[in-house]
C-alpha cells in the first residue's frame, strides 16, 4: 500500500491491517489518525477471531494425532494441505510438532508458517534446526514475505539468527525484516549476533537507499542503548553527500524524533560533521528539526547538537527557535536549565535583536527566581554580564528585584561583576542603575551603598550619573554608610 | 443486525473506534467480517478437503470435532 503516514509505525501497522481488510481511501485516512497502538490492537483482535475459528476442534484432533508416528505424520501434513496444518500444528506439543517440522520441505513450511497463528508456533519455531530456518527465510524473501519474516523473527533462537544472517546476503532484506520484527528486545538480541563488518554493511545498505533508510532509523531508534549508539555511529561515519540525502529524507517524512535521538547517543566527535552539513542551513529543515525537538521532549539532546554547529547555523537556528513563539522559547530555555547548558543560551543570545531579546525577558520563565540566578551566575561566569545588562533592562520589575537580591549575596560579588561590566558595556551604568532603582529596602540600599563605596571615583561618578536620571541617587545617597 | 448492533459490536471489539466517525466505523465493521467471513470459508474448505486425506479412524474423529 502507499504510505498513507510518515508516522512509521502508524504505516508498520497500516500494512499489516491491509494483509486482511479492504477499505476505501477515505477510510484509511481516518485510521491513520486512530494511533499505532489502537491500530495494533484492532489487527490483534482480527487475528483472535480469526484463529479462534474451529479452535476447539483443531484442539481435540491434535489430542489424537499422539497416535500417529512422526513419519506418518509428516506425510499428513502434506495431504492436509498447509492451511489445515497450520491449525493443527498451533494445536500440537511443540517438542511434537517440531519433529514433524523437521521433516518438512522448506517451502512447505514457509507455506504453513504463513497461515499459522505466529503466538502458537513460536515454541516450534524455537525447536527447528537453523539450517532449514534459514532455507524457509530464503524462500519467504524471495516472495517478498517481509511482514511474516518480521513477526517469525521474533521467536527465532540465537543459532537460527546467526544462520539467518550469514545465509542471507542480501543487507536491505535484513534491514526490512528487523523493520517488521515487533519484539524490540528480540530486535535488539538479533542486532548483538550480527558482527561489526556485517552491521556496518547493513545499516550502510540503509543509508545508501533512500527507500530503505526510514527502515534504517526506525531500527536504531527502536534498540537498546549501547546499541543505538552503535548502530548511530555507523550511520555518522557515511560520507557527507550521503549524510545531505538522509537529512533531506528526514525532512520530508519527518522523522526528525528518531534521527535526534540517534544523535543524542552517537559519538560526540561526529557531531560538528552532522550538523554542519549543508543541507541543515535549509530554514525550513531547521524550523521542522527545532519544533521536532520541542514536541518529542528532546530538547536536553539537542541542545549539544547545536553547541557543536558553525557561528553562521548556530545564528539561524537561533532565530529559527525564537520565530516558533513563546512557547517553543519557553521550551528552550527551560530545557537548557534543567541541564545546565547555560553556556549554549548565552550563546544564542548574543544573535538576538531587540524584538526577540525583549521576547526572551517577558518569558514566564524569565520570572523564575532560580532561572534568574542560573542566568547571572553563568553570565558572570562566562563574562557575558554585558548581555545579562542589556537583559536585565528589558527584566519586569519582579524580575529586577529578583536580580539586585541575587547580585548582593556573598557581599555583592556578581554586583561587583556586573560593575566592572558596566565600564566597557554599552549604556551599562544605566542598565545597572534602572536595575537597583527598583530596590526600597534601607537594608539593600545600604549593602548597594557599601559597594558603591568601594569603586574608583572615576566609576562612582558614572554610576551617580546614571542613578540620578532613574531617581535612585537620592534614596541611595541617604542609605550610604558614614 | 442493524447499524446500531454492528456499531455496538465494533465498540466491544476496539474501543478507539468511538473517535472513529460512523460510516468510517460502518466501513471498518463491514471490512472486518467479510474479512473474516472469506476466511472461514476458506478454512472450511480446506477442512474438507483435508478430512479427506485423513486415515479412515481419524476422518470421524475429525468430522465431528471441526464440522
Amino acid at each position: 500500500m502507499n504510505d498513507l503516514t510518515p508516522n512509521l509505525e502508524i504505516q508498520v501497522e497500516l500494512e499489516k491491517l491491509a494483509q486482511y481488510l479492504t477499505l476505501d481511501d477515505t477510510t484509511w485516512q481516518a485510521l491513520v489518525d486512530a494511533g499505532a497502538a489502537n491500530l495494533r490492537e484492532l489487527r490483534e483482535h482480527i487475528e483472535q477471531e480469526m484463529y479462534n475459528q474451529h479452535r476447539k476442534g483443531f484442539q481435540h484432533l491434535a489430542s489424537w494425532t499422539r497416535w500417529l508416528s512422526i513419519k506418518q505424520l509428516a506425510k499428513l501434513a502434506y495431504a492436509i494441505g498447509a492451511k489445515m496444518a497450520a491449525r493443527l500444528v498451533g494445536e500440537m506439543d511443540p517438542y511434537f510438532a517440531a519433529k514433524v517440522a523437521r521433516r518438512l520441505t522448506p517451502d512447505f513450511l514457509g507455506e504453513v508458517a504463513a497461515q499459522a497463528d505466529p503466538r502458537k508456533i513460536r515454541e516450534v519455531i524455537r525447536r527447528l534446526p537453523a539450517e532449514l530456518i534459514s532455507q524457509v527465510a530464503l524462500k519467504q524473501i524471495q516472495e517478498n514475505q517481509f511482514l511474516l519474516l518480521g513477526r517469525f523473527a521474533d521467536a527465532l533462537s540465537a543459532p537460527s539468527i546467526r544462520e539467518v544472517v550469514n545465509t542471507v546476503k542480501d543487507d536491505g532484506a535484513l534491514l526490512t525484516i528487523a523493520f517488521y520484527m515487533e519484539n524490540t528486545t528480540q530486535l535488539s538480541n538479533v542486532i548483538r549476533m550480527i558482527d561489526n563488518s556485517r552491521l556496518a554493511s547493513i545499516v550502510r545498505s540503509g543509508t545508501e537507499n533512500v527507500d530503505l533508510w526510514p527502515k534504517a532509523i526506525w531500527v536504531i531508534d527502536h534498540v537498546e542503548g549501547e546499541l543505538k549508539s552503535r548502530l548511530g555511529n555507523i550511520m555518522a561515519e557515511q560520507d557527507e553527500r550521503t549524510l545531505d540525502s538522509l537529512v533531506d529524507v528526514a525532512h520530508r517524512q519527518q522523522l526528525w524524533g528518531p534521527v535526534l535521538r540517534a544523535l543524542s547517543v552517537i559519538n560526540p566527535r561526529y557531531h560538528r560533521k552532522i550538523v554542519n552539513l549543508p543541507s541543515l542551513r535549509n530554514s525550513a529543515v531547521l524550523t521542522d528539526l527545532v519544533n521536532a525537538a520541542v514536541s518529542k521532549n528532546l530538547l536536553e539532546e539537542t541542545l549539544p547538537l547545536v553547541n557543536a554547529m558553525q557561528r553562521d547555523y548556530r545564528e539561524v537556528v537561533a532565530h529559527t527557535a525564537l520565530r516558533q513563539g513563546e512557547e517553543v522559547a519557553e521550551a528552550v530555555v527551560q530545557a537548557a536549565h534543567q541541564s545546565g547548558q547555560w553556556d549554549l543560551i548565552l550563546d544564542l543570545a548574543q544573535f538576538l535583536g531587540d524584538d526577540e531579546r525583549n521576547m526572551l525577558a517577558r518569558l514566564p520563565i524569565s520570572h523564575n527566581p532560580s532561572v534568574i540566578e542560573a542566568l547571572m551566575r553563568n553570565a558572570a561566569k562566562l563574562g557575558k554580564t554585558d548581555l545579562l545588562l542589556d537583559f536585565a533592562r528589558r527584566f519586569h520589575r519582579e524580575g529586577l528585584q529578583t536580580v539586585v537580591e541575587i547580585s548582593l549575596r556573598d557581599g555583592g560579588d556578581l554586583l561587583q561583576a556586573f560593575l566592572d561590566a558596566a565600564r566597557d558595556t554599552r549604556d551599562g551604568w544605566q542598565a545597572i542603575a534602572t536595575a537597583v532603582s527598583v530596590v526600597d529596602a534601607p537594608d539593600m540600599l545600604r549593602d548597594i551603598g557599601r559597594i558603591y563605596q568601594r569603586q574608583n571615583p572615576q566609576d562612582q561618578q558614572a554610576f551617580r550619573e546614571a542613578a540620578n536620571e532613574t531617581g535612585l541617587w537620592s534614596r541611595l545617597e541617604q542609605a550610604l554608610p558614614a | 443486525m442493524n447499524n446500531k448492533d454492528a456499531i455496538e459490536r465494533m465498540h466491544q471489539r476496539v474501543g478507539f473506534l468511538s473517535y472513529l466517525p460512523e460510516p468510517v466505523n460502518r466501513d471498518l465493521d463491514q471490512a472486518v467480517d467479510d474479512y473474516l467471513e472469506s476466511e472461514k470459508g476458506r478454512l472450511e474448505k480446506a477442512i474438507d478437503s483435508g478430512i479427506q486425506a485423513l486415515p479412515l479412524w481419524l476422518r470421524s474423529i475429525a468430522r465431528s470435532a471441526l464440522r
